[in-house]
């Protein structure tokens, strides 16, 4: 029996225990079948629990920070949202409905909110109320325009005792009434085609917030001002972000750095990294609810506090 | 009598146990254990079965060469940390940390969609189960509903298998481990162009 509780798991899960403890951790980790499973049971938990929306706020803002730490896990992520959307199609209720298929089944492969899914749900009964209504009508006119066709051959048949006026008055009335018909359609034709384009505007525009892709800026001595025109202001419930590559001179290759993002420190104890060309630069991930709107500085400070680079990350959103 | 000279490996698998086939299985485990490991170290997927292959390589050597190991996974955790470092150390050199720390495909919904993802879920739930029972199993065990559904779901699993709490934990870990890395050799397979990055291509030092 390990003598490792739940709390000293999720510190270790998301990298929060210190070095000593973390090591003895880990020695029993190989050893121990239980301590072993009981780790990889709670991330598995952790990681579900994510994708349900179901972490408590504390939780939820640790496990994201510990995403950039374990890139892994960004792929257990996907997996288990994945998971769980097989397994909610295997529910009962589910199971009855038809596989979407199409175009039908992009547009309800997202997941909305109720308003949308409401929304969405009425334009597309308007949808199919209207091409239900011009099919109709299409039935009622052909079937007219065919009783008309037959009244004007009886009519020239038959002359003017059987008609009610001349040839050419009857054939006038067809070409108003035929006239009508085909302006109705029209118009019919022209609500389908915006109901179709209202109803595809949503499936393009509509991204999963965990969704979203990762922005890259990689600033360089030339260029210390760089822009995103795309932020969010979001919160940790929606989380996007830009990894930022920053070069730092050479004088500080060896030096622990800390990076401050608009005068705050976000990290520190970092090590530069050296690329091919003996160049050092410094990489970080910065969540949009971090920045703000307008100008960001980003500075680089030596382990004695000095700034030794400094960068703006424009945000607009 | 089989008189030839056992291998590195074969000593190595006795190691673990006298009989060959525990001791392979046991070997299993402690490489499945180890890749975990290294990615609960940070690694990415790839660079975590690469390196738990070199740890395991080195303490066979290690075994082979006539050494004393008192107690092998412990060991192996203790060259993991070494190949670990020097695996971080070759990646600076190689300035592949100069790349954004988080890498392109890091946000996987986005990139190779979840359409596709479910689809490479779907025939790896068939490759990776042996038998239905595991398809229910896996299914049955990771339905995200309440807590205490998923409790009741549990125990009527381990109640219909004939398992204890724990070692349907043990089957249902190990099996989303499978069915997690086909998904993910699915998705490259399918959306990732072959890598060019050569420093996992190299053989490890003898």
């Amino acid at each position: 029996m390990n003598h490792f509780g739940h709390e000293q798991i999720t510190e270790y899960l998301f990298g929060e225990m210190d070095e000593a403890g973390h090591e003895a951790f880990e020695n029993e980790l190989a050893d121990d079948e239980e301590l072993f499973y009981q780790v990889l049971e709670t991330e598995n938990d952790l990681v579900d629990r994510y994708v349900s929306d179901r972490l408590e706020r504390e939780s939820k803002v640790r496990f994201e920070r510990s995403l950039r730490r374990y890139p892994s896990r960004s792929e257990k992520v996907a997996n288990a949202r994945a998971l769980a959307e097989h397994i909610g199609s295997m529910q009962p209720s589910a199971s009855v409905e038809p596989e979407p298929v199409g175009l039908f089944a992009k547009l309800f492969s997202f997941r909305m909110s109720p308003l949308m899914a409401s929304a969405f749900g009425s334009l597309l009964l308007l949808l199919i109320s209207a091409v239900a209504f011009l099919a109709l009508e299409n039935r009622r006119n052909a079937a007219e325009i065919s009783g008309l066709n037959q009244q004007l051959r009886n009519a020239a048949n038959t002359g003017p005792v059987v008609s009610s006026g001349s040839t050419d008055e009857i054939a006038g009335e067809l070409t108003v009434e035929l006239e009508r018909e085909r302006e109705m359609n029209e118009r019919f034709a022209n609500e389908v085609a915006a109901l179709r384009a209202k109803l595809r505007e949503p499936a393009t525009n509509t991204v999963r917030p965990d969704q979203t892709g990762v922005r890259a800026v990689t600033f360089d001595p030339k260029r210390r001002v760089r822009e995103i025109n795309d932020l969010r202001q979001t919160s940790a419930d929606e989380p996007k972000w830009t990894s930022v590559v920053m070069p730092i001179p050479e004088t500080a290759g060896d030096e622990t750095i800390s990076i401050k993002l608009n005068d705050s420190v976000i990290e520190s104890g970092r090590k530069p990294t050296k690329g091919t060309n003996g160049k050092f630069s410094v990489n970080l991930r910065i969540d949009d609810s971090e920045l703000r709107t307008g100008e960001n500085k980003i500075t680089v400070h030596d382990s004695s506090g000095r700034e030794i680079a400094a960068y703006v990350l424009k945000a607009a959103s | 009598m089989d008189d030839r000279k056992p291998t590195a490996f074969s000593l190595f698998l006795r190691a673990f146990d006298a009989n060959e086939e525990q001791g392979a299985l046991a070997y299993e485990e402690l490489r499945f254990r180890l890749t975990q490991i290294m990615k609960w170290k940070g690694c990415l997927e790839a660079d975590a079965d690469a390196l738990a292959d070199e740890v395991m390589e080195r303490v066979a050597r290690k075994i082979g060469q006539g050494e004393q190991i008192e107690n092998v996974k412990a060991y192996a955790v203790s060259v993991a940390r070494f190949v670990l470092l020097e695996h971080t150390r070759k990646r600076r050199e190689l300035g592949v940390d100069e790349l954004p720390e988080v890498p392109v495909h890091m946000d996987t919904d986005a990139t190779d969609g979840p359409d596709m993802r479910i689809q490479c879920l779907r025939s790896c739930l068939v490759e990776v189960t042996q038998s239905e029972a595991d398809q229910r199993l896996i299914v049955g065990y990771y339905d995200n509903g309440s807590e205490s559904k998923n409790k009741e779901i549990r125990r009527q699993l381990a109640e219909q298998l004939g398992l204890t709490p724990t070692a349907l934990k043990v089957k249902a870990c190990r099996l989303r481990g499978k069915l997690e890395r086909c998904i993910n050799d699915c998705v490259g397979r399918v959306t990732k162009p072959e890598s060019t990055d050569t420093y996992h291509r190299e053989e490890p030092a003898r």
